[in-house]
C-alpha cells in the first residue's frame, strides 16, 4: 500500500533524467547524476540548431548571489556545458538556458525567465560517510585485473561496531558470490582462482552489500571493473594505453518548409601512459561559415600530473572569475604547479573578426547620424561614408595569473588580462575596445580547510574605441592649454599617456573617469566554517558599475552587500536543512535615479534516506526588491520598483518495485510575484512534472512523463499539458536498440512530438544511429529532423 | 654498523609501541606480486611464497628479489610498492578510530600512496630516519648509511633516528636528502627527479620464456632503470 501510494503521489527529479519544457529550439535536457563535489554534465537536445548561435547554462548553487555563466559547446543537435565540481552542492542548483538566436533575439530555457517563470532545480544528494567507513582495497573503479590476479578486498577498520562483517555479500555481475569470501579480522578477501571466470566478456559489475547486526541493510557498495588474460594486463601496465572515437552526422532539418543539411563530423583520441595524458578533440560542422562566429572545435590537451596542463584549441580557462570564466578562447592556455610557486596563462581569440556590410553610402553634406553611421574609403567606394551592418572585430585576449601557495592551506595568486580588438582585422566596423583588468586574490586555510577565507579583488580599465590610438601630442597640447581651466600641465598628460598607454591606449574613451568612486573595483571576500555538521559561509561582494572584464561576459555589476548561507548535514547526510540570507543594494555611484535594495531569504529540507523511501527537497525563496520611489511621484514614479515573489518547490524521487522496478520522479513548482512598482508585473507560475521509468525486463523500458504547466504575467494566462509516453526496446542480441517516444501538448501550447532512435551495433566498434523526430503544430506547419550518425571506436 | 645495530633495537620498539591494542585482524594485504616475493607472518616465522590476497599481520614482513615487486595494501588504503631487493616490516594497531601504521625498510626503495584521516599516523622508519607523513605520496630510498624522500603530493616530517634535533618538513614537490652527520638537506624535485616518481607508480613487467625438455618456463620480472 505504501508504494502505491508512493506511485501516485511522489515525485521527483530523478538523479538522472530528462526534463521538458516548451521551446522552439529545445526539446529536452539531460542531466548526468548529481552528486555533491562531482561535476554536473547538462545536455540540451536543439530542435532548429541552425537558428541558433550561442547557447549558454546559467546556473545557481543554493543561497549564492547571482547565476554563474558558461557558454555551452553545440556539437551537432545538441549542446552541452559542465557544473563545475566545487559548485556542486547540496541541497540544489537552480539552472536555465540562455539562448541567443542568429535573429539577435535572446531567449531563454524554461521560456520568460526574466518575467517571473521559476529557472530548473537539479537535486544535489550529499556524500555518505559510509563510503568513508567501507573501505574497498581492491579493484579501484575501471581497473583492469589479470585472470591470476583478481583480488577483490574491503575493509571494516573504519566500520562502526553495529557491522555484521560476516553477514557481508558480494555479487559479480549479479552472482552471490559470497559462499568463496574470506573473513579476516577487519578484512574480507575474494583472490585469485576462487573468483569465477564463467561471465560473458570482460567486464565485471561488483555490487557489495553490508549488513548490521540486527541484519538490515547497512550500506551497498558498486566497483566496476575488467578481468583480462595476464598478457592483455602486463600490456595494459606497461603500455601507453588509448582509446578514441570518429562519429560523422548527416541531418535534414524541415522547419517551416524550409529544408537545410546538415553534415558533422567528430574526432576524439585519448591516451595516457607514464603519468601523461594527451587528448585531441574535434568538431567539424557543415555550418561553420566565415560570416558567423566559430562552429568548427578543435582541442589538444597534455597533462602531466597534476603539475603541468597545457590546451591548444578552444579551451575554456578558469581563472579568478573577476578575470575570466566561462569564455570559449581559441588558442593556448596551461599551468605549471610547481607547489609553491605555480603560473596559469592563457593568450587567444575569444571573437573571430567577421566582416559587415555597407548597406547604403552618404556623401559628407548629407550623412545623417547614427552608430552604424561609419567613415569609408571615399576612392574605393565613391562616398565617404555608408550605413553599415557593422561587423564584428578580432578580439585577443591574453591572461595571466602567477600564484604562491599549493591551494591546500594558503595562495596568494595576482591576475593581469589584456583584450583588445584588432583595429584592422575588418574594414566596415565602429568602435572597437580594449580591456585591461588586474587583480590578486587569497586563500587562507586551517584543520584541513574547514576554516577557509577566501578573497579576489580586481580593478578594470576599458577604452571604448580604440580605433584612433592614443592621444597625439598635438591633441594633448590643444586641450591643455597654458589658459585652460582644468589647471593640469600638457606635459604631466603625456607622460602619464606615455606610461599607461604601454598597457591600454589612452583617449577620451578610457574608463573610468571617477576611480576614486571604485566605479571599476570588484571584490568580494568570504568565511567558511565547517563545524558541528554546519557549513556555514559568509561573504561580501562589491562590484562597482564599470567594472568589465571581457574574459567574463555575464558577470552582475552595479551590486554589493553581504549573503550568507548555513547548510545543515544531519543523519550521516541524509538530512540536510539549508538556510540563506542575501541582502543586496546597486546604484553604488549614484548613477540612477534611486537605490534598489535586493533581498532574499532561501530555506530548504533535502531528505535523502539511500533506502526503501524518497528522496525528498522541499525549498521555500522569498525575493524582495524596492528602490523606495512612490508609484505616484509625478516625476520619478515611472522608476518605482517595488515587488515580491514566493516560490515554493516541492521535488521527490524514488525506485520501487511494484511487481517490476520503476524509477518514479515528481517535482511541483509554484512561484507568486507581487508587483506594486511602475511595471505591476504581477505573475504566478505553477508547474508540475511526472516522471515514471519501467523497467519490465531486460530488453524493455517504458517511459511515461506528465508536465503541467499554468502561469499568468501580467494578466496573460498561458496554460499546457505535455503527457509523453515511450519505450526502449532491445532486440537482436542487443546489437539492436529502438527508442520512441510521443509527447502530445495541449492548452495554450498544442504540438505533437515524436521522437524515433535506431541505434545498431554493426561490429563491436561500429554503430549506426536512425533519428528522426517530427514536430506537429495544428494548423500551422509539420517540422521534421532526420539524420543519420556513424561512429567509430578505436 | 652502528645503524644496524640501532635498527636492530629499534624493530622491537616500534614493534611495541604500535602493537597496543593489536588484534588478530590483518595490518595489510598483498595486492600485487612481480617475480620473487616472499613474505613472514611474524619475525618468527619461515619465509613463504606471497600470493595476491595474502594477508599480512601486524609484525610481518616482505621481502622482494632482484627483479621483483610487491604492492602492499594497508587495511586503510594506503599502498605501498616494496621495490627490488626491499626487505619491509609491517607494523599497525588501531586504537578507537584511531589507526597507526609503521613500516620499516632496511634497505631498498619504497614507493609510498598514504590515505590518512583524523589522528591516524603512518611512519616510515629506515636506519637512519623516521619519517611521519599525512595523505601523501613520493617514494623513500635507503640503505644502513642515508635515507633519501622525494615528495610527489602533501607534506613530511622526518628525523634522524640518533639525534631528533636533526629534522626536515618538505611539501609536494620537494626532496629531502639526509647527509652523514644526520641533518637533512631540502632542495626542489627536478624533472628528473618527478620522472622516477611517475615511472615508480607504474608496474613495468618483462616475461622470459626459456624452452625446456620439460616445457615452457615463463618468467616474469619487474623492470625499473632508476635507481
Amino acid at each position: 500500500m505504501k508504494k502505491t501510494l508512493y506511485i501516485f503521489t511522489l515525485l521527483v527529479f530523478a538523479s538522472s533524467g530528462i526534463f521538458a519544457q516548451i521551446s522552439n529550439y529545445i526539446s529536452g535536457v539531460k542531466i548526468g547524476d548529481a552528486k555533491e563535489k562531482n561535476p554536473i554534465t547538462v545536455i540540451a537536445d536543439l530542435i532548429s540548431a541552425e537558428n541558433i548561435s550561442e547557447i549558454s547554462l546559467a546556473y545557481k548553487p543554493f543561497g549564492e548571489s547571482e547565476f554563474l555563466k558558461l557558454e555551452m559547446m553545440i556539437a551537432g543537435n545538441a549542446a552541452s556545458a559542465t557544473i563545475p565540481l566545487d559548485k556542486v552542492q547540496p541541497p540544489y542548483i537552480e539552472y536555465y538556458l540562455i539562448i541567443n538566436l542568429k535573429s539577435g533575439e535572446p531567449q531563454t530555457y524554461p521560456l520568460g525567465i526574466s518575467e517571473g517563470v521559476s529557472p530548473l532545480q537539479i537535486s544535489v544528494s550529499g556524500v555518505s560517510q559510509k563510503d568513508k567507513e567501507i573501505i574497498v582495497l581492491s579493484p579501484n573503479e575501471g581497473e583492469a585485473l589479470s585472470t591470476d590476479e583478481q583480488l577483490i578486498s574491503i575493509s571494516f577498520v573504519r566500520a562502526p561496531e553495529s557491522i555484521d562483517i560476516a553477514k557481508t555479500k558480494f555479487f559479480l555481475n549479479g552472482k552471490d558470490v559470497s559462499d568463496i569470501a574470506v573473513v579476516a579480522g577487519d578484512i574480507i578477501v575474494l583472490s585469485g582462482e576462487n573468483i569465477p571466470t564463467d561471465f560473458a566478456g570482460s567486464a565485471r559489475d561488483l555490487r557489495i552489500e553490508i549488513y548490521s547486526k540486527d541484519g538490515s541493510l547497512y550500506h551497498t557498495l558498486k566497483r566496476t571493473f575488467q578481468v583480462v588474460s595476464p598478457e592483455v594486463a602486463a600490456a595494459i601496465e606497461s603500455q601507453w594505453k588509448y582509446n578514441g572515437s570518429l562519429r560523422g552526422e548527416s541531418r535534414s532539418e524541415n522547419l517551416n518548409s524550409v529544408g537545410t543539411w546538415y553534415n558533422n563530423a567528430t574526432a576524439n583520441f585519448n591516451a595516457n601512459g607514464s603519468g601523461i595524458q594527451l587528448s585531441a578533440y574535434g568538431y567539424l560542422t557543415s555550418e561553420e561559415k566565415a560570416e558567423k562566429q566559430p562552429y568548427n572545435r578543435y582541442l589538444a590537451t597534455l597533462d602531466a600530473g597534476d603539475w603541468l596542463s597545457l590546451k591548444a584549441g578552444d579551451s575554456y580557462p578558469r581563472f579568478p572569475n573577476l578575470i575570466m570564466e566561462g569564455k570559449r578562447l581559441r588558442g593556448f592556455s596551461g599551468a605549471l604547479n610547481l607547489g609553491f610557486i605555480n603560473v596559469q596563462a592563457a593568450y587567444g581569440e575569444t571573437v573571430r573578426d567577421v566582416e559587415g556590410k555597407i548597406i547604403q553610402t552618404y556623401s559628407a553634406s548629407n550623412v545623417p547620424l547614427g552608430s552604424d553611421i561609419i567613415a569609408i574609403d571615399k576612392v574605393k567606394y565613391g562616398a565617404p561614408f555608408a550605413k553599415a551592418n557593422l561587423g564584428t572585430y578580432n578580439r585577443k585576449v591574453l591572461a595571466v595569473r602567477p600564484s604562491f601557495g599549493s591551494g591546500e592551506n594558503f595562495q596568494l595568486g595576482f591576475s593581469y588580462l589584456h583584450a583588445q580588438d584588432e583595429v584592422n582585422s575588418i574594414e566596415f566596423g565602429a568602435r572597437p575596445q580594449e580591456n585591461v583588468v588586474v587583480g590578486s586574490d587569497f586563500m587562507l586555510a586551517f584543520d584541513d580547510q574547514n576554516i577557509m577565507f577566501t578573497s579576489q579583488a580586481a580593478v578594470s580599465l576599458l577604452n571604448k574605441d580604440i580605433s584612433n590610438g592614443s592621444l597625439t601630442d598635438a591633441q594633448i597640447d590643444s586641450i591643455f592649454t597654458a589658459d585652460n581651466s582644468y589647471d593640469v600641465n600638457a606635459s604631466d598628460v603625456k607622460k602619464y599617456r606615455d606610461y599607461i598607454d604601454k598597457f591600454i591606449t589612452v583617449n577620451q574613451y578610457l574608463g573610468p573617469w571617477n576611480p576614486q568612486e571604485f566605479a571599476s573595483l570588484g571584490a568580494e571576500a568570504a568565511l567558511s566554517l565547517n563545524y558541528l555538521n554546519n557549513n556555514v559561509r559568509a561573504s561580501y561582494i562589491y562590484r562597482g558599475n564599470d567594472f568589465q572584464s571581457f574574459g567574463q561576459s555575464f558577470i552582475r555589476t552595479d551590486v554589493r552587500g553581504i549573503n550568507i548561507v548555513d547548510r545543515i548535514r544531519m543523519l550521516d547526510n541524509k538530512l540536510f536543512f539549508s538556510f540563506g540570507y542575501e541582502d543586496l543594494q546597486d546604484n553604488l555611484q549614484n548613477t540612477k535615479i534611486a537605490t534598489t535594495k535586493f533581498k532574499t531569504i532561501s530555506a530548504s529540507v533535502s531528505i535523502f534516506p539511500r533506502a526503501d523511501f524518497p528522496n525528498i527537497t522541499v525549498g521555500y525563496n522569498r525575493f524582495t526588491n524596492s528602490n523606495g520611489l512612490p508609484v505616484s511621484h509625478p516625476q520619478n514614479g515611472k522608476y518605482a520598483i517595488d515587488d515580491e515573489t514566493n516560490r515554493i518547490l516541492v521535488q521527490l524521487s524514488y525506485d520501487f518495485i511494484a511487481g517490476i522496478k520503476h524509477s518514479s520522479s515528481v517535482s511541483f513548482t509554484t512561484s507568486s510575484r507581487e508587483d506594486n512598482g511602475a511595471a505591476n508585473s504581477d505573475a504566478q507560475f505553477n508547474n508540475f512534472s511526472l516522471n515514471l521509468n519501467s523497467f519490465w525486463e531486460k530488453n524493455l523500458m517504458s517511459v511515461f512523463g506528465l508536465v503541467y504547466s499554468s502561469s499568468e504575467i501580467s494578466g496573460t494566462p498561458f496554460d499546457y499539458f505535455t503527457i509523453s509516453a515511450g519505450g526502449r526496446y532491445r532486440m537482436l542480441e542487443d546489437k539492436l536498440t529502438l527508442t520512441a517516444t510521443l509527447s502530445p501538448s495541449f492548452g495554450d501550447f498544442e504540438r505533437q512530438a515524436l521522437e524515433f532512435v535506431a541505434d545498431y551495433n554493426v561490429l563491436k566498434n561500429l554503430n549506426l544511429a536512425f533519428q528522426t523526430r517530427i514536430y506537429r503544430i495544428p494548423g500551422k506547419t509539420t517540422n521534421s529532423i532526420i539524420g543519420l550518425i556513424t561512429r567509430y571506436n578505436i | 654498523m652502528k645503524r644496524i645495530i640501532l635498527l636492530l633495537v629499534l624493530v622491537p620498539f616500534v614493534f611495541s609501541s604500535v602493537s597496543k591494542g593489536q588484534s588478530n585482524s590483518p595490518v595489510a594485504l598483498v595486492k600485487k606480486i612481480v617475480k620473487d616475493v616472499t613474505f613472514k607472518k611474524t619475525s618468527d616465522s619461515d619465509w613463504d611464497f606471497a600470493k595476491t590476497g595474502t594477508p599480512l599481520m601486524d609484525g610481518g614482513l616482505v621481502k622482494t628479489g632482484s627483479k621483483s615487486l610487491a604492492l602492499v595494501l594497508f587495511t586503510e588504503g594506503s599502498l605501498l610498492r616494496v621495490r627490488e631487493n626491499s626487505i619491509l616490516n609491517i607494523y599497525g594497531s588501531k586504537e578507537g578510530n584511531k589507526v597507526s601504521r609503521n613500516t620499516v625498510i632496511t634497505k631498498g626503495t619504497l614507493g609510498f600512496d598514504v590515505q590518512k584521516q583524523g589522528d591516524d599516523e603512518f611512519k616510515f622508519t629506515t636506519p637512519t630516519a623516521v619519517a611521519s607523513i599525512r595523505g601523501t605520496d613520493g617514494l623513500i630510498f635507503c640503505d644502513s648509511t642515508v635515507t633519501r624522500v622525494f615528495l610527489e603530493n602533501g607534506e613530511l616530517y622526518i628525523e634522524s633516528t640518533t639525534d631528533p634535533t636533526k629534522n626536515g618538513r618538505i611539501v609536494g614537490g620537494e626532496k629531502i636528502t639526509q647527509n652523514q652527520d644526520g641533518t637533512f638537506t631540502t632542495t626542489p624535485l627536478t624533472d628528473e627527479e618527478r620522472n622516477i616518481i611517475t615511472q615508480a607508480k607504474t608496474q613495468t613487467t618483462k616475461k622470459v620464456i626459456i624452452k625446456t625438455a620439460h616445457g615452457d618456463v615463463e618468467i616474469e620480472y619487474y623492470t625499473s632503470d632508476q635507481q
